[in-house]
Formats: structure tokens, C-alpha cells, sequence
């Protein structure tokens, strides 16, 4: 019975398996190659200019467990993982929010979230900078209501790259929260409020377990990104903390120029992917039974 | 007898809306009291203000004798079965049943104790382990229950809890709330629109109409003396006929007055006849109110012969009698109705 119910769907797979040939392709050339690429690089040598010599060498993958960078590596995981926190709290009240407004409203609200996309990340990060620059905007603002005399400095400090990353990754958070809150029926919050729970125990026993998949890919979207990112360390935190992103670049187009090098911390970053991906989806997977 | 729940000249409007108008009602403690009316009457929005789900514009409510009209529902000693039964999805039978008492505080094995008494309570045995989505929508329904009775609130609230279910296992699960309410003891506020489930249920039926509440008795009470034309028709068929003043009976065509028992009244709008009460005989009865009919439509359903009769006078009355020899169309009868079956009923 098995094998007779399974024929005709491996039959009409074959025939419509063509179609999934653009998207192979596309995973192979910009997904597989270069990752492929990446590896194999990252086990060769350069020369005194910089060129790649494909012989043999573990070096780099020593290197990468230099204190240096175990340093630069931590501080870009604590980083992420700070942003990450503070894009959930900020985006769980707004997702929930929107998830449980009328629909004309919904839809306006998700459309603000979206609109940043609009333009480019670079100007919306030059914006910021204008603002928390030490003539800027925040400081012209606080010395005109006379909390402050002298101009602080915003810019180029560990807060000011945090901010910057929460700016740009908020709305990764928002959207698959929203997509998980929305599916939450509201009689479900009532039951939870009827059997006596409060706001707190609501959300920790009700809202936090059914939306855990948009959290998931929250995550995901937010804190693996974050940990890469070398724009906005460089732009609003100057090159005094440069985070994982940073060190990457350099190795590439920088002054280190150290392709091989460059490539085992690719790596490395990469395998810390799949693993924390890997956990997730463990941990999505028992949740579900 | 002490009061359970009580609605104190409770309104609640929705924009142009007024969902609930002035209603005063009290359940006395232990009481299965039903909530009927048609579809958008205000039922739910009341079970939703005693639940604090919502809030009053005016009036008050009273749980146990104290106001809660400013309390939140996690602060109410009442529980609410939903009409989508409301399950955690997440969460097994057990654990859904567990949960109202583990906010209790109760220890672990008061816990384990309380849901093994409250399965056994809805027969949900061997289902513990289960998640709701392999549930029957029946075993849904149970699980609702066992949820809500768990903690023991003082009030359990039910709205159109059966409402989703087969028209048979609807009927089984009558016969089981009724059975469990005897047995547990608590006060039941359940809503229903359906007329028949009330009366099976219900120790006393509160009518509702518009947000209005149209009358409050017992299923005997609201059906032989409805008290306004509106309640007539809503419980069970009736002949419900215009009707003036004509001496010591009421006029209802050029050809038939009727006596009534309740004469006293003042004028009337209405009568209301029950057909069952309608006695069909080849004779003219004994009693006062006896009249001539023909016989126009029958309809066979069973048990019963549902007739309609048109009187010398034009007037179409439904009459229905226990099946037997059928009649024809044109047969000509005499119809009688006792005096104390002739109500009259206001606008
Ligand atoms: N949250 C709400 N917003 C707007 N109108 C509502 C809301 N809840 C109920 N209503 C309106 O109030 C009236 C009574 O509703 P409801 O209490 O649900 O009636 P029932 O349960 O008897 O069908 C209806 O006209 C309904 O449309
Ligand atoms: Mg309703």
C-alpha cells in the first residue's frame, strides 16, 4: 500500500522537478561556490603581496584563536547579543500591538515599519550621525534646554554602535514577531487572564510560547547579521571598536590584506551560524513535540 | 439562597451600538440560569462584563455580594468556558487543565490530585497526555470544561459552549453539563440561543432581546405565561393573535371571541394560543371558546400532526395533535381552547 501511494507522487515530482532548477542554481553559484571558494582559501598562504598561494596551511585557523581576535570576536557576540536583546524588548510590545489593531491600521503601521527599506542603509546611518555628532542635532537640543553645558560625545562610543545596529535591525525583529502575534487568537489571552494570570505570567506562559517561532527567526535575522556587520561600527563607532565585520574587511580590502586569514575567520563566523541554527531548530523542534 | 452573580442596572454600548441596556439580573448561589436570545441580543457582551472582559459604562457588578465592577478577570472568582473553546494549544490536556491551579499556588500533588478529579469528572481518561488538535471537538468541549471547573470558581461561565456540535453528541453533552452542574454544585451562567436547550438545561431562563431584558422564570413560567409576544414566539410555536376587548373575551375575528382565564389584564396587544393546547373534536366542546374550522394544510412530523386550521371568520391558527388518523384539507372541525391557555401578552 505504501510504495503503491508513494509512486505517483515521486512520478508528478520528477515531472515538475525542472522547476526548481533556477532556484538550485542560484543556491549553487551564490551560496555553495563561494562558501566552497571561502574554504579553500582559508587553508592557503599569501605572499609578500598579498597574493593568494594555495599551499597547504592550518596557520590561519591558529591565528583565529589569537587573544587579539578571541577579543574582537567576544566583543562582537556581545554586541549582537545586546542588540538582539533590545530589538526583542522594543519589538515584542510593538508587533503585538499591531497584531491586534483593525486591519486599515495594521496594515498603515507595518507599512512605517517597512519604510526604512526605502532608502538607502548608508544614509539612514549618515542621518544618525548628524544627529549624534558633537554639533549635532541630540547635543543642540539638550544645550538649548540647558541640561547639559558642554556638547557630550555620542558619537564614535559603544552605545552609539549598539544604537546604530538596533536602528537597522528593528524591523527583522518586528516583522516575523508580528507574523507570529497575529496568528495568536486573542480569546487564548482572555483564557489566560481568566484563569488568573496576569500581564507578566500572560505573556511568559501564553505569548512567549506560541510566537517562539518569530522570535526563532528573529534571531536569526538580528544577532547573526549583527555579529558581521562592519558598516556602522566603522561609520558611528570610528575605528575604535571594530568588531568582527571590521577585521574581515581589512583582511579583504584593508590595509591587512590577508585574503587566507580573512577566509578562516569567514569560516569560523560561518560554523557558528550553522551551529546556533542547528540549536534553534532543536530546541523549535522539541518545543512541538 | 444568596446571590452569585449580579448585573446592577448594567449598560455597555459599542459606538452607536448598545449591546447591554439596563440590565438588572441576579443568579442566586448554585442556580443553572440560561441567557437566551436571538443572535446579537447581548448575551455574550453580558457573560463578557461578569467575566471582566469588559467594563460597564454604568451600573455595577457583584460577585459573591462585593463589586467587582473595577476588578480584573485574573481577580474573579469566576471561570469562562469560550464558544472556541479557547485551548492552549501548547500546552497537553494535563497541562491545560493544570494551569488555572497552579496559579492557585496549590503544591504539586494537590495539582496532580485536583486534575485527576477533574478528568474523571468530564470522562477525558487516557487523553492526558494528548495535545488539542488531536482532540474530537467534543473532547475539546470536555477539556474546556475540566479547565474551567478545576480551580472550583464560585460562577462558571459558559457561552454557547455546544453551539459547534453535531446536533446528537450536542444532545449528550446537555444531558452531561446538566448531570455535572448537580454534581459539582457551582453556579452556571450559560447562553444559548436555542430556545429548547435552555428549557432542557435551565433552572431559570432569562430572556433578553435588543440588550434588554424581556423576562427572567422558569422554562414552565416563560412558556405558559410569556410576557411579551416576543418571548411567545422565541419559546417554542405559538399562535400569537391581534386581538380587542369584546365584553368579557377577546375579539379576534368577526367570528371568534376567546375567554381568557387572566381576563382582568389590560388591553392587550396580543393573545397567544399554543397550538398543542388547540383540542380538534367532530363536536362542539363542552367548555366556553368552542369554534368552527377548516382544515387547510396538514403537515405529518412524526409523532405529532401539525394542521392548519382557517375559522369562519378568516383567522389561520396552527394546531398541532398527537398523530393518529390524519386529517384532510377541507375537513371541517370544532376547535377548542380552555380559557387558562388563552395569554395574553404585551407588544
Ligand atoms: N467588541 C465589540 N465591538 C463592537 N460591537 C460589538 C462588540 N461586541 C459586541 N458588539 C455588538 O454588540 C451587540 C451584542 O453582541 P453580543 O453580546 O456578542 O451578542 P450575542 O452574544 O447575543 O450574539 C451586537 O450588535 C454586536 O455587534
Ligand atoms: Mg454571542
Amino acid at each position: 500500500m505504501r510504495s503503491g501511494a508513494a509512486t505517483p507522487t515521486r512520478a508528478s515530482g520528477s515531472r515538475t522537478g525542472w522547476l526548481l532548477l533556477p532556484l538550485a542554481g542560484w543556491l549553487v553559484a551564490f551560496v555553495l561556490a563561494p562558501a566552497l571558494i571561502l574554504l579553500v582559501i582559508s587553508f592557503a598562504t599569501r605572499d609578500d603581496l598579498g597574493r593568494v598561494v594555495f599551499a597547504f596551511s592550518l596557520e590561519n585557523y591558529g591565528r583565529v584563536f589569537d587573544p587579539v581576535y578571541l577579543g574582537i570576536f567576544a566583543r562582537s557576540v556581545g554586541y549582537a547579543a545586546l542588540t538582539t536583546v533590545l530589538c526583542i524588548a522594543l519589538a515584542y510590545p510593538v508587533a503585538w500591538h499591531i497584531a491586534r489593531l483593525g486591519a486599515p491600521w495594521r496594515q498603515r503601521l507595518l507599512l512605517l515599519v517597512m519604510i526604512p527599506f526605502w532608502t538607502s542603509f548608508l544614509i539612514r546611518t549618515y542621518a544618525w550621525i548628524t544627529i549624534l555628532k558633537q554639533e549635532g542635532l541630540l547635543n543642540g537640543v539638550l544645550r538649548h534646554a540647558g541640561l547639559i553645558a558642554a556638547p557630550l560625545e555620542f558619537l564614535y562610543t559603544p552605545g552609539a554602535v549598539v544604537l546604530g545596529l538596533v536602528y537597522a535591525y528593528l524591523p527583522f525583529m518586528i516583522l516575523p514577531l508580528y507574523a507570529s502575534a497575529e496568528k495568536v487568537e486573542p480569546s487564548l489571552i482572555e483564557a489566560a487572564h481568566d484563569l488568573g494570570c496576569g500581564p507578566w505570567r500572560t505573556f511568559a506562559t501564553i505569548v512567549l510560547p506560541l510566537t517562539r517561532p518569530g522570535l526563532a527567526a528573529g534571531v536569526m535575522m538580528v544577532f547573526v547579521p549583527a555579529i558581521g556587520m562592519f558598516a556602522i561600527s566603522d561609520l558611528m563607532g570610528g575605528a575604535r571598536v571594530p568588531m568582527l565585520g571590521n577585521v574581515i574587511q581589512d583582511q579583504f580590502v584593508g590595509q591587512a590584506r590577508d585574503k587566507p586569514f580573512g577566509a578562516a575567520l569567514g569560516v569560523v563566523f560561518l560554523l557558528l551560524f550553522l551551529v546556533s541554527y542547528a540549536l534553534l531548530r532543536r530546541r523549535a523542534e522539541v518545543r512541538l513535540g | 439562597m444568596s446571590a452569585a452573580v449580579e448585573w446592577r442596572a448594567v449598560r455597555r454600548r459599542f459606538g452607536t451600538v448598545t449591546a447591554v441596556d439596563e440590565v438588572s439580573l441576579v443568579v442566586q448561589a448554585g442556580e443553572f440560569l440560561t441567557l437566551l436570545g436571538p443572535s446579537g441580543c447581548g448575551k455574550t457582551t453580558l457573560l463578557r462584563l461578569a467575566a471582566g472582559f469588559e467594563t460597564p459604562e454604568a451600573g455595577t457588578i457583584w460577585l459573591g455580594g462585593a463589586d467587582v465592577t473595577h476588578e480584573p478577570p485574573f481577580r474573579r472568582d469566576v471561570n469562562q468556558v469560550f464558544q472556541s473553546y479557547a485551548l492552549f494549544p501548547h500546552l497537553t490536556v494535563r497541562d491545560n487543565i493544570a494551569f488555572g491551579l497552579r496559579r492557585q499556588g496549590l503544591p504539586g500533588a494537590a495539582v496532580t490530585a485536583r486534575v485527576r478529579e477533574a478528568v474523571e469528572l468530564v470522562a477525558l481518561q487516557g487523553c492526558e497526555a494528548r495535545w488539542p488538535h488531536e482532540l474530537s471537538g467534543g473532547q475539546r468541549q470536555r477539556v474546556a470544561l475540566a479547565r474551567a471547573l478545576a480551580p472550583r470558581p464560585a460562577v462558571l461561565l459558559l457561552d454557547e459552549p455546544l453551539s459547534a456540535l453535531d446536533a446528537r453528541l450536542r444532545r449528550t453533552m446537555q444531558e452531561e453539563l446538566k448531570r455535572l452542574q448537580r454534581q459539582v454544585g457551582t453556579t452556571f451562567v450559560f447562553v444559548t440561543h436555542d430556545q429548547d436547550e435552555a428549557m432542557v438545561l435551565s433552572d431559570r431562563i432569562a430572556v433578553l432581546q435588543a440588550g434588554r431584558l424581556v423576562q427572567v422564570g422558569t422554562g414552565p413560567e416563560l412558556y405558559r405565561r410569556p410576557a411579551t409576544a416576543f418571548v411567545a414566539e422565541f419559546l417554542g410555536l405559538t399562535n400569537l393573535l391581534p386581538a380587542v376587548r369584546a365584553g368579557e373575551g377577546w375579539r379576534i375575528d368577526a367570528a371568534v371571541t376567546l375567554a381568557s382565564a387572566a381576563a382582568g389584564a389590560a388591553a392587550p396587544a396580543w393573545i397567544s394560543v399554543r397550538p398543542e393546547r388547540v383540542a380538534l373534536a367532530p363536536a362542539p366542546p363542552p367548555g366556553p371558546n368552542g369554534f368552527r374550522v377548516r382544515v387547510e394544510e396538514t403537515v405529518f412530523r412524526g409523532a405529532l400532526e401539525q394542521l392548519t386550521v382557517v375559522t369562519d371568520g378568516g383567522t389561520r391558527l396552527l394546531v398541532l395533535r398527537a398523530g393518529g388518523c390524519p386529517a384532510q384539507p377541507g375537513q371541517l372541525f370544532w376547535a377548542g381552547v380552555p380559557p387558562e391557555e388563552v395569554v395574553t401578552v404585551g407588544a
